[in-house]
């Protein structure tokens, strides 16, 4: 059945069918006048004192002029009920939306029409601060799970018309709402196509976090190419750059496209703090970045094959720490990292009364009693901590970051320097080679814009920033696309 | 859509391209004993660059999107755009080899005698080989960062052997004629690969640089010109005024500069030297593939790309057995076997070719 029917029996018993075995579907019969009328909703996603005091109360007592069933719905439309989220539905896919979503839909007979009013009234956790993206000035509201809550925190921020949200639906089961948010006078078409085309072809059963869609939107690769957000400001000032952004029902993360790799390195305090501090902490994450991903790799490499590198003072001090330890430098380092790897893991999982108990042994066994029994040395210890704590300053990169140590560890321990070296060059292939809805994801570095290093090698003052617009669609090479052998 | 890249991209790609070579330059190659004296023999590059840059020029004028294999094709046809696409394919596969032999030679006789050669092959090959499949954007994107980290070590370097510099280790200028100077100058152009690089790059060079619709081709290519022979002088400056006679005992004095080098405790700082060294040979030889790839557009993509991986291996293999014994490399490798090479692909053929487009154009006009 595709289409309602005009009798409300042959419409209440195949959706009642749909629904069988679901506790939380309520049908309630009732007569409106002298046609007989149905209310379908969903339990816990609808106020029920909404739906008795608007709707099941006016129905009741409207004295109606008719009983022709769609004159009666026309009646009611018009004059009974005046919800502000008002729908006429004509097909049984619709009216199954309307009711996931927190509608109310009244039946009746001899209509085959059926209308919806809004009446959410389910539980939702409150505009709260973002744990992932602190700020130190600035706002302290976050994107809640209720997309329309997010919809309505991104409205407030821009008071203009040309803020479009344009609704989809995606996931085959899960029938998740989304929108598609972009400012029109900015975005470019072509970007807001590419996306639509993109989320079109997503073949998800359910969408139960916005990381499920990152790999319909982009191919996969060792960076993510579509940004996360949890704040509404940083998505405002995403969405002035000609970026667009994708809300999710039932995460508090949004998504936009086109995602450049500096952006990784900007955060929404670099724009609040003063220009000369921003800059200094853009540059230390910079360092911090190479460091996190190089420095293991380059130990092991300089350790186990060009020691000569190392000033003399150095080099005595970590040939006497590694004499004692049976391990060679390479699987040292693979071990303690490894070890960090699985503190980590245990001390995001474990329940929260017994993470100091993770945070302890950690501490005593790796810091103390390892080095204390020679197992491993001190200064491949301290690598590892100095790499751990470096790669935290850039936590979007956490992912990439963690395998690429790894790897760059093994590499410095097979080949020595000149190894880590050559997988630098390869990385930076890899990272020149890639775009982000046509846009290149290493611009405005690769291709090369020095107007755009205001925001990238410093940050300038707003007096500068705002001088210049910084569409993603005009970075140096966008809209090119990718021509290969 | 043919991808396109700007003039500052190209002209720092062919910069690492050239450079890489260009500093491998030593006292047994150019005969003689004063190094310095090779300043002249860059400048006499200089002058037959820009001379034989101008047939290209005027031919990528008339034919923007045109490579000179393709106006080959369109003036003289396939008989002979097909042989000429075969000699630029031989000419880059030769110099491929040539520069991943002189870097292998580099590792490993200077460097660390017991480095794998296998490995490094393997590596940088496999690196490059990636770049020229990912295309010509990828390179030249990445060019910028590479040939920016190349002149901050090259900078640290020099500014770390700065207070080495001893003026009175600088001899006087041609004291033994000139003859160096002109061998030095056909080892140069021998080793350029610059125009033929050019001739078929040409067409992914976009028409405009900046908003207002100008293109910096030419401004680009004298400042490339200029700065690499300018970045020459400087190297040469500081390998004589430091190493002295030493320098004409070193197979690779750029290499021993580097590894007298001492900043702030950290010593040697020749491993600086060999990672940018390698990253700008990786440019070169993914660019000297790309360029491949171009010479056998007829054929379709999917096994242009294979035959690429193939030429690849194939370059693996001659650069594994060359650098098995130095004689070797030294008798493939002579001036004498690369010069003619250089000189049809670089200015030969673009000469000739600019000559039969200018009659081509004449009759045109006549009829």
């Amino acid at each position: 059945m595709e289409n309602l029917s005009e009798h409300l029996k042959e419409n209440v018993t195949y959706i009642n069918g749909l629904f069988e075995n679901a506790m939380d579907y309520i049908e309630r019969e009732f007569m409106v006048g002298t046609v007989p009328a149905a209310l379908l909703t969903m339990d816990g996603l609808v106020s029920k004192q909404h739906i008795t005091l608007s709707i099941l109360n006016p129905l009741m007592r409207a004295k109606i002029p008719t009983d022709n069933g769609k004159e009666t719905l026309l009646f009611i439309e018009e004059n009974v009920l005046c919800a502000v989220e008002q729908a006429e539905l004509s097909t049984v896919s619709e009216v199954l939306e309307r009711m996931m979503n927190g509608f109310a839909v009244l039946l009746l007979d001899n209509c085959p029409t059926a209308l919806a009013f809004g009446t959410q009234g389910f539980a939702a956790r409150g505009v709260d601060e973002p744990d992932t993206e602190v700020m130190q000035r600035g706002s302290r509201e976050g994107f809640v799970e209720t997309y329309q809550t997010n919809i309505s925190l991104l409205r407030r921020r821009l008071k203009t018309t040309e803020l479009k949200f344009e609704k989809m639906t995606i996931g085959e089961e899960s029938q998740t709402p989304a929108a598609l948010c972009y400012l029109k006078n900015i975005a470019d078409p072509k970007i807001i196509n590419t996306l639509k085309k993109r989320l079109s072809a997503c073949n998800l059963k359910d969408v139960l976090a916005a990381g499920y869609l990152a790999g319909y939107l982009e191919r996969p690769a060792i960076f993510d190419r579509v940004g996360f957000t949890e704040r509404p400001d940083t998505l405002c000032g995403k969405l002035h750059e000609g970026r667009i952004g994708l809300l999710i029902d039932g995460t508090p993360t949004a998504l936009y496209v086109p995602y450049l790799f500096v952006e990784n390195f900007q955060t929404a305090d670099d724009y609040a703090n003063r220009p000369f501090y921003a800059t200094f902490t853009r540059w230390l994450k910079y360092i911090a970045f190479f460091l996190a991903i190089f420095l293991p790799g380059l130990y092991v490499g300089i350790a186990a094959h060009d020691p000569e590198l190392l000033p003399e003072t150095l080099l005595v001090t970590i040939a006497q720490a590694e004499r004692s330890t049976p391990f060679p430098v390479m699987l040292e380092a693979i071990l303690l990292y490894f070890m960090y790897e699985l503190m980590r893991e245990a001390g995001l999982r474990v329940p929260k009364p017994l993470g100091s108990s993770v945070g302890i042994v950690g501490g005593l066994v790796i810091g103390e009693t390892a080095v204390s029994a020679g197992l491993v040395s001190a200064p491949s210890l301290v690598v590892i901590a100095v790499t751990v704590i470096t790669g935290y300053t850039i936590p979007k990169l956490y992912e990439p970051m963690a395998v690429l140590r790894l790897t760059f560890i093994l590499v410095g321990g097979i080949w020595g320097v000149w190894g880590v070296l050559a997988g630098f060059t390869f990385l930076l292939f890899e990272l020149c080679g890639k775009t982000s809805f046509s846009v290149p994801f290493l611009a405005p570095v690769a291709p090369f814009r020095l107007s755009a290093m205001r925001d990238v090698l410093v940050r300038a003052g707003w007096k500068r920033l705002v001088r210049h617009n910084a569409f993603v669609q005009h970075m140096p090479g966008a809209g090119k696309g990718e021509k290969h052998l | 859509m043919k991808t396109k890249i700007s003039a500052l991209q190209l002209y720092l790609m062919l910069f690492l391209s050239r450079v890489i070579v260009s500093i491998t330059i030593n006292v047994q190659t150019v005969g003689g004993s004063n190094l310095i004296e090779s300043i002249f023999s860059s400048l006499g590059l200089f002058l037959y660059l820009t001379v034989f840059s101008l047939p290209l020029f005027v031919l990528h004028k008339s034919h923007p999107e045109a490579s000179l294999l393709q106006i080959a094709e369109n003036n003289c046809g396939r008989g002979v755009s097909v042989p000429m696409s075969a000699i630029y394919a031989l000419y880059f596969i030769v110099m491929n080899i040539f520069s991943l032999s002189l870097f292998l030679t580099l590792l490993v006789n200077t460097t660390d005698p017991v480095a794998s050669r296998f490995s490094i092959v393997l590596v940088v090959l496999g690196i490059a080989l990636y770049g020229a499949i990912r295309g010509i954007e990828t390179i030249s994107r990445a060019s910028v960062c590479i040939f920016t980290l190349f002149m901050l070590g090259m900078g640290m370097i020099f500014l770390a052997v700065s207070p080495n510099v001893t003026p009175h280790y600088l001899m006087p200028l041609f004291y033994d004629g000139t003859d160096q100077t002109v061998q030095g100058f056909l080892v140069f152009t021998a080793r350029c690969s610059s125009l033929a690089e050019f001739a078929v790059l040409m067409p992914f060079l976009t028409s405009t640089d900046t908003k207002s619709g100008k293109s910096h081709r030419v401004l680009g290519f004298v400042v490339w010109n200029g700065g690499i022979t300018v970045f020459l002088g400087v190297l040469l400056f500081f390998i004589v005024s430091c190493l002295g006679e030493y320098a004409a005992l070193q197979v690779f004095p750029a290499y021993t500069l580097a590894s007298i080098a001492e900043i702030a405790g950290i010593q040697r700082l020749d491993a600086l030297f060999i990672g940018i060294s390698m990253m700008a040979l990786i440019v070169r030889i993914a660019c000297g593939l790309f360029c491949i790839a171009v010479c056998m557009t007829p054929i379709p993509t999917r096994p242009r790309a294979w035959l690429t991986a193939l030429i690849a291996a194939l370059t693996a293999v001659l650069s594994l057995w060359l650098t098995d014994s130095a004689a070797r490399v030294g008798a493939v490798f002579r001036t004498a076997y690369l010069l003619p090479f250089s000189v049809l692909t670089g200015a030969m053929l673009p000469s000739l070719l600019w000559f039969f487009d200018c009659i081509k154009k004449k009759r045109r006009r006549a009829a």
